[in-house]
């Protein structure tokens, strides 16, 4: 028995079976994985698609919540689209994802760096930094909530030290201006431990005899690092870059933290009262909550596809040097 | 060609006769059987309810002691239907979350205390079982009833549904607001208190008088605050009552109206905005970041707050000296002003008297409509709602009782504020029951409220965004919903 191929110049040629065995045995071995993912992965997805045409109504049975869905056609899409609020979400992700993805990198990088240099007491300092991720997001967040607080927290103090009102009246997660940089700060510390130990291991792989050529050609330290050592951790930049993409993309419980639930102080934006700290994956989550299955599908599939996006032009820029 | 295997005409009428009977008595047989066999394992099986509830801490002993002494007083009672009660603790605010995920999965609990915020999503959602149905509901109507309850408690649980009035619940719970004062600071600045005209051996009872209070007790450079208010839409409830104001309407058409702005509202929202505005009493405690009222009034650094029950506890194992009133009431002068009261009312007439409101939190007791035993279910909420467990949960817990009767003759030793908060819940009003109104608090209001605190928007400005926000996410579509609803069952 043989199948029919094509070879190199093109003429069709027949190709032995047993060729293709191992090929079947590998298939035969992912197969298992394969429905996994078809049951618990692509069904979801492809079903939270024909959500996305459909919404609840008043009168929706919750024992049938799905099944007595109405067709909408497009109108959640639409209605998305429409709404300020929305807009106002994906605005404050993209800040919120400005403010953080950049910073935690640079911070976790400049501590790895910083704690690869074999100080006295690396360990325990290592260590120290990668406690707070370990830490839940919502412990994390009510701390951060006492730090900031303009009448007993130590921030505000500190500000009004250095001749600083303005905390003191205003707070930090209490005005429109200040919350998004307030909750960005708190996480790029929770973080930044994570990054750091990443970055340790990239760090670590950097052939010794690289930095030793590197000297030859009389480079100083800061050309080192500029030449040497971050363009050969680009890789692990894109992955932190991605990964924080997703990461913001899907940012909820540091938010509903910080603002008790609230989605943080209201103010105006294009026209309508929006709230500060509401970004795109506290949004979903109040879709979801108020039972608006529809609209928080079609919000979803509008969130994949900037995700996407995004990371499409990462891999462009990141991705080609790496 | 089959004919000569068949019988002559009569012979095989008889045989057909004769199939039919036997045919017809096994069946009876096997009727009778199974029948009986039901029976006896109806009989036989015990009655098995499962609960969720949300109470927190000692209630939950209470609770558990409630439970155990039904079960004993009913196996006494009913020894062929063993009772079994599966409690599970829910945390209050998931309540909702937790029934949506469990009827999907059909684990709705036969019985469940829920927020009586939340009834209408559970009565729409086909969840909740109209109780004045049920063959063992203990009063001709509804409204019989109703007069044994807290009426504000009791009118969460009514609603019109496909165009008919039921009762889909009964108050297990219920809270509302009062004020507390920190005797403690009336006390250090009894001297100012008495130069600026107050008695600091009581609360104020009307809102000028309080500002009066609020701004002696008000040290901004020590960071003392006369008051701390929540800016949320159930702590700005007891304002819009003492006003009168209403927020929904129908038409002549019968649809849903937004009913404000009105001038009843725009004066309750300026009154509470006011304390931080123009004022200058409010300690900015209604922001996200701040110290919370509660939090605040228990250091010390905000000598009133509006708060209920539920912190009595927690006030008095932190040693704080404190008192309970009535919540102060619109001034006299303003509210002949606004037409609350006739014009030639005076301070004790009983119309004054109603210048105080209060809102109404709590929970209600709902029986699932997939419980099999809803008669059961029900003597347990009548057992819960009877007037000897409330009366405990009065003397033991400091909780309002539920029942009318249930309020006289109270042993509050332990908790002498409770008198207060009975006659505050006595002039309580709930928020109209209507569908979506769960989104209004959190999406609506208190986002345009925060705007009035911050100065980005007038109380009147806000009040239109209400308004239409109002019509638009919820008003609108419960409108269009009902139309076609009732289109709907009116073909089938």
């Amino acid at each position: 028995m043989s199948i029919l191929t094509l070879s190199g110049n093109g003429r069709p040629h027949k190709r032995p079976l047993w060729l293709y065995y191992d090929a079947i045995w590998g298939y035969v071995f992912i197969v298992p994985f394969l429905l996994v993912a078809a049951v618990f992965l692509i069904f979801p997805i492809a079903y939270s698609f024909y959500l996305s045409f459909r919404e609840t109504w008043l009168y929706s049975n919750w024992f049938d919540q799905f099944a007595d869905m109405r067709y909408v056609g497009f109108r959640n899409y639409v209605d998305l689209l429409r709404n300020p609020q929305f807009w106002w979400a994906l605005v404050a992700t993209f800040v919120y994802a400005l403010l953080v993805i950049p910073t935690s990198i640079a911070a976790s990088l400049a501590l790895a760096l910083f704690l690869n240099t074999r100080l006295p007491g690396y360990r325990a300092l290592r260590s120290a930094f990668f406690l707070p991720h370990v830490f839940d997001v919502f412990v994390v967040g009510i701390i951060w909530l006492l730090l900031y607080n303009p009448q007993i927290g130590p921030f505000a103090e500190f500000f009004r030290w250095l001749g600083v009102e303005w905390f003191k009246k205003h707070g930090f997660v209490d005005n429109p201006y200040t919350i998004l940089p307030s909750i960005a700060f708190a996480m790029v510390l929770k973080g930044m431990g994570f990054g750091m130990i990443l970055f340790l291991t990239a760090l670590n792989n950097i052939p010794d005899s690289i930095f030793e050529a590197a000297e030859i050609d009389g480079a100083n330290a800061r050309q080192k690092l500029f030449y040497v050592t971050i363009p050969l951790l680009r890789p692990m930049i894109l992955f932190m870059s991605v990964t924080g993409l997703v990461g913001v993309l899907n940012a909820f419980a540091e938010f509903y933290a910080m603002t008790k639930a609230t989605g943080g102080v209201a103010f105006q934006f294009l026209g309508a009262t929006v709230q500060a700290a509401r970004v795109s994956g506290f949004y979903l989550y109040q879709l979801f909550s108020d039972a608006f299955y529809g609209h928080a599908a079609a919000m979803s599939f509008i969130l994949l596809l900037i995700g996407l996006v995004i990371t499409w032009v990462n891999f462009r820029i990141l991705g080609k040097e790496a | 060609m089959l004919a000569k295997y068949a019988c002559p005409k009569s012979a095989q009428g008889v045989v057909q006769q004769w199939r039919f009977i036997v045919l017809f008595a096994v069946a009876v047989c096997a009727l009778s059987l199974a029948w009986a066999d039901a029976e006896s394992a109806r009989e036989a099986k015990p009655v098995r309810l499962t609960l969720w509830q949300g109470f927190k801490f000692k209630e939950v002993s209470l609770l558990r002691e409630n439970i155990a002494e039904f079960k004993t007083k009913w196996n006494a009672a009913h020894p062929d239907r063993p009772l079994e009660i599966i409690e599970s603790q829910v945390p209050f605010f998931d309540m909702v979350q937790k029934l949506r995920s469990a009827a999907l999965a059909r684990q709705v609990p036969d019985i469940a205390f829920v927020d009586v915020n939340n009834m209408v999503q559970l009565i729409y959602g086909g969840v909740a079982r109209p109780l004045d149905e049920l063959p063992n509901f203990p009063a001709k109507s509804i409204d019989e009833f109703r007069a044994r309850f807290v009426p504000g408690a009791f009118d969460s649980n009514v609603a019109v549904f496909k165009g008919k009035r039921h009762l889909y619940g009964i108050p297990a719970q219920t809270t509302t607001l009062a004020l507390f004062y920190n005797k403690k600071r009336f006390r250090e600045k009894a001297a100012d208190l008495r130069a600026a005209g107050c008695d600091p051996e009581r609360a104020p009872r009307d809102w000028d008088e309080f500002i009066r209070y609020a701004k002696v007790l008000t040290e901004p450079a020590k960071e003392l605050y006369g008051f701390g208010m929540n800016g949320s839409f159930w702590f700005t409830m007891p304002f819009f009552n003492q006003y009168g104001a209403e927020f929904i309407r129908r038409d002549e058409k019968g649809n849903l109206r937004p009913a404000i702005p009105s001038p009843h509202a725009l004066a309750a929202l300026e009154r509470k905005a006011n304390f931080y505005l123009r004022d200058g009493i409010e300690a900015g405690a209604w922001r996200d970041g701040a110290l919370d009222p509660d939090q605040g009034f228990k250091n010390n650094r905000y000598a009133m707050v509006l708060t209920g029950p539920w912190m009595i506890e927690d006030f008095r194992s932190a040693g704080l000296d404190f008192g309970v009133a009535l919540i102060p009431r619109v001034p006299l002068g303003e509210a002949k002003r606004l037409g609350l009261v006739p014009p030639d009312a005076t301070e004790d007439s009983p119309e004054a008297e109603k210048l105080t409101a209060g809102n109404v939190g709590g929970m209600n007791g709902v029986i699932s409509t997939t419980c099999k035993d809803p008669d059961v279910a029900l003597e347990f909420l009548l057992f819960f709602t009877s007037t000897p467990i409330q009366r405990r949960w009065a003397e033991e817990m400091g909780e309002i009782p539920v029942v009318l009767d249930a309020q006289k003759n109270l042993n509050l030793s332990r908790f002498p504020e409770v008198p207060t908060f009975i006659q505050q819940i006595n002039t309580a009003k709930a928020f109209p029951a209507i569908p979506l109104a769960n989104t209004f608090e959190p999406q609506i209001f208190n986002p345009e409220f925060s705007l009035v605190l911050q100065r980005r928007a007038t109380p009147q400005q806000a009040l239109e965004r209400i308004a239409r926000l109002l019509d638009e996410r919820i008003l609108k579509p419960v409108n269009e919903a009902e139309a076609i609803a009732l289109k709907e069952f009116a073909e089938k």
